[in-house]
C-alpha cells in the first residue's frame, strides 16, 4: 500500500539499508511548504511510499520487471491492459 | 508397596503446606490461620496480580512496528489496534494501567465513575451531568499507581521502558503518583477534554465549543450589537441585549461564555490552579511526567512508535474553524480509545483521553529548553523528585537540569531515555512521518509544547516543541487539566 510520507530531506527512490525488515520505495517526491504552530514557513519533502518486505525483495522486482516488459508489449503491440488492485 | 511410612507421608504433607504458604506470602497475598489445604484457593486470591510489561526500541531499525520487541511479561501479548470503525484491545483491555472516567471533585474525591462507553451515563446506568458548568469538580481519567522506569540504551540511544503495579526494585517509581507533600497517592487524574476556561477556572466539562479568548476589553465608554464578545475582569462575555448608549457592565445584558487557546502559559497555570481549594496545588495542567508515561504505554500497548497509526491522526489538516467549533465530549460514547488511522480531521481518543493530540498545541508543565540545549526538568508537585522547586514553575529554577539534551529541530530518529521519560535525541535525514519515532522536535528555550495543532500534518501528533513562549497567545494553544489529590 502506497502512504503519503514527508521528511525534511530528500529521500532516496529506493531505500534497502534503512530497516533490517523492510525495503522502502518511494515516488513523486516533490516539495511542499508548511507553517509551524509559530507561524513560521518552512519547506519539506513529501512523497508516496510503499515499504516491501525483504524476504518478498526480490519477488517484488520480479514483478515489477516483468509488468515493465508487459507495458512495453502492450505499447508495441496496442493491447489495452486493464489496471488491477495495488498490492504490496 | 510403598517404602513410605505414615510419619513420612505427614511431613511431606506439612512440607508441601509450608512451601505453599511461603510461596502464597511470597507474592504478597495473605495466608489465613486455617490449618487445611482447603482454605488455600482463598489464600491463593489474595495475591495481587502483579506483572511487569516492557518494550525494547531498538535505535537501528527504521519500521515504526518492527523496531519495537515486547519484554517481560508482554512477550506473547497482541497489540492494539484502530480498526475502521471498532478499536481493536488484543490483549490489553483488562491491562491494570487502563483508566477509569470519573468525575473528581474539587477536593480531590470521585463524585461518581462514568460508564467508559458512555460518559453521559454513571457506572450504573444513570444520567451523568458532565455537561454542568456548575459541578463541583471536573470530568478526568483516573489512572491506578503505575511504577516505571525509562532505562538508556548502551549507546544512549533510545532504550527500554518497563511498567509494573507495584515497585519490582528500587528502580522503579511512580513518579506520577505523588502529591505536593511528596506522599505516594493511589491515583493520579488527567483531564477528559481540553480545558475550557469559565469564571477564572480551567475546567474539563463536556459540551463545551472551543471558542477563542478575546482581547477586546469591555469598555463603559462603547455600545454594543448583540453577538459582540468582550473580556470582562477575565471572563469572556457574549452580547445578548445590545447596550444603546455607554454605561457600566450591566451582567444581565451578556451571556458568559466557555473559552479555550489564546491564553499565555502563565495565564493557564494560573486558571488551573484556581480549582485548588487549598495554598498547596493538587489541580494543574499537563504535566511532562503524565505525558511522557502516557506515550511510553502508548508505545508499549500500540507495539509501535507511531501512534498515529495505531490510534489513529487526530484533527490535523484542518483549519481554525473546525478547531473553533469542535465541542467537548464529541466521542463520550467512543470508548477509551478512538480515531481514525487513514484521515486527519477527525478527534482522536486515547485512555478516554479527548485530542490527546491534534486540535491544540498543549503546554506541559514540567520540561522546559534552555539557551545553552540543556533542558530542565521536574516530574512531581513536590521535591520528591529531587528537585529544589517545591511547585511547578515557567523558568525551570530548582529544575534537574541534562546537560546537551536537546536535539536539533527535524524528525526524531532516536530519543534519550532517563528519568526524566523521553526526549528526542538525534534528528536525522532518515527519519521522517513514516521511520522510527514518526514525530519532529523543535529545540528552544521555551516551555514544553506537546502535539501539533489542527493545521498540522501528519507527524506531528506527538510532537514536541521547547520555542514556543510561556508569555506568548496563540488559538492554536491550548491546555488541558490534571490533579494529584493531596493523600489522606
Amino acid at each position: 500500500m502506497w502512504v503519503t510520507a514527508e521528511a525534511n530531506y530528500k529521500p532516496n527512490t529506493v531505500d534497502t539499508s534503512a530497516s533490517k525488515v523492510y525495503n522502502y520505495i518511494r515516488r513523486n517526491i516533490h516539495q511542499e511548504q508548511r507553517e509551524d504552530d509559530e507561524g513560521n514557513i518552512f519547506t519539506v519533502w513529501v512523497y508516496e511510499e510503499k515499504k516491501i518486505s525483504k524476504e518478498n525483495w526480490e519477488l517484488y522486482k520480479a514483478v515489477e520487471h516483468n509488468a515493465a516488459n508487459i507495458d512495453y508489449i502492450a505499447m508495441m503491440t496496442d493491447v489495452e491492459i486493464e489496471e488491477g488492485e495495488d498490492d504490496e | 508397596m510403598s517404602g513410605h511410612t505414615i510419619a513420612d507421608n505427614l511431613k511431606r504433607l506439612v512440607d508441601a503446606r509450608t512451601a505453599i504458604a511461603n510461596a502464597i506470602t511470597r507474592r504478597g497475598g495473605i495466608v489465613t490461620a486455617g490449618e487445611g489445604f482447603e482454605d488455600f484457593p482463598a489464600d491463593i486470591a489474595t495475591i495481587p496480580n502483579m506483572a511487569i510489561y516492557g518494550i525494547h526500541i531498538d535505535p537501528d531499525e527504521s519500521d515504526p512496528s518492527a523496531r519495537v520487541t515486547y519484554l517481560e511479561n508482554a512477550v506473547g501479548m497482541t497489540p492494539v489496534y484502530m480498526g475502521e470503525t471498532k478499536f481493536n484491545y488484543g490483549s490489553w483491555e483488562k491491562a491494570f494501567f487502563m483508566p477509569k472516567p470519573c468525575v473528581l471533585s474539587y477536593d480531590g474525591t470521585v463524585a461518581y465513575y462514568l460508564d467508559p462507553n458512555d460518559y453521559t451515563k454513571k457506572l450504573d446506568g444513570t444520567p451523568s451531568n458532565i455537561d454542568d458548568l456548575s459541578i463541583n469538580g471536573n470530568v478526568m481519567l483516573e489512572f491506578p499507581k503505575i511504577y516505571y522506569k525509562f532505562v538508556p540504551s548502551a549507546s544512549g540511544k533510545d532504550g527500554d521502558f518497563y511498567i509494573s503495579n507495584y515497585k519490582v526494585d528500587d528502580s522503579y517509581e511512580c513518579w506520577c503518583n505523588y502529591d505536593a507533600d511528596n506522599n505516594e497517592i493511589d491515583h493520579f487524574y488527567i483531564g477528559a477534554y481540553n480545558g475550557c476556561c469559565y469564571n477564572g477556572k480551567m475546567r474539563s466539562i463536556s459540551g463545551l465549543t472551543l471558542p477563542r479568548y478575546v482581547n477586546t476589553a469591555y469598555s463603559s465608554s462603547n455600545t454594543y450589537a448583540v453577538g459582540d464578545r468582550v473580556n470582562y475582569n477575565n471572563c469572556m462575555y457574549e452580547c445578548v441585549t445590545a447596550v444603546e448608549t455607554p454605561e457600566e457592565f450591566d451582567a444581565t445584558k451578556w451571556e458568559q461564555f466557555a473559552f479555550n487557546g489564546n491564553n499565555t502559559g502563565v495565564e493557564e497555570l494560573a486558571l488551573a490552579r484556581s480549582n485548588n481549594i487549598s495554598a498547596k496545588d493538587e489541580w494543574l495542567t499537563n504535566i511532562w511526567a503524565d505525558t511522557t508515561l502516557i506515550l511510553g504505554l502508548l508505545y508499549l500497548i500500540g507495539k509501535s512508535t507511531n501512534p498515529e497509526e495505531i490510534f489513529g491522526l487526530g484533527i490535523i489538516n484542518s483549519t481554525i474553524e473546525d478547531a473553533e467549533s469542535y465541542v467537548t465530549g464529541t466521542l463520550n460514547d467512543k470508548g477509551l480509545f478512538y480515531g481514525n488511522v487513514s484521515e486527519g480531521g477527525a478527534p482522536i481518543k486515547v485512555f478516554g483521553i479527548e485530542n490527546f493530540w491534534g486540535c491544540k498545541t498543549q503546554r506541559c508543565a514540567g520540561l522546559i529548553g534552555s539557551a545553552t540545549n540543556d533542558f530542565y526538568y521536574k516530574l512531581t508537585h513536590g521535591t520528591k523528585d529531587g528537585t529544589e522547586a517545591t511547585s511547578f514553575n515557567t523558568n525551570g529554577a530548582g529544575y534537574h537540569v541534562v546537560e546537551n539534551g536537546q536535539a536539533a529541530d527535524g524528525w526524531i530518529k532516536n530519543k534519550s531515555f532517563g528519568k526524566y521519560g523521553m526526549i528526542a535525541k538525534v534528528v536525522d535525514e532518515s527519519a521522517s512521518s513514516t521511520t522510527y519515532y514518526c514525530s519532529t522536535f523543535t529545540p528552544g528555550k521555551n516551555y514544553c509544547m506537546f502535539s501539533g495543532s489542527y493545521s498540522s500534518n501528519p507527524g506531528n501528533g506527538t510532537r514536541v516543541a521547547l520555542s514556543g513562549g510561556v508569555n506568548s497567545r496563540s488559538i492554536r494553544y491550548s491546555n488541558r487539566l490534571s490533579c494529584k489529590p493531596l493523600s489522606d
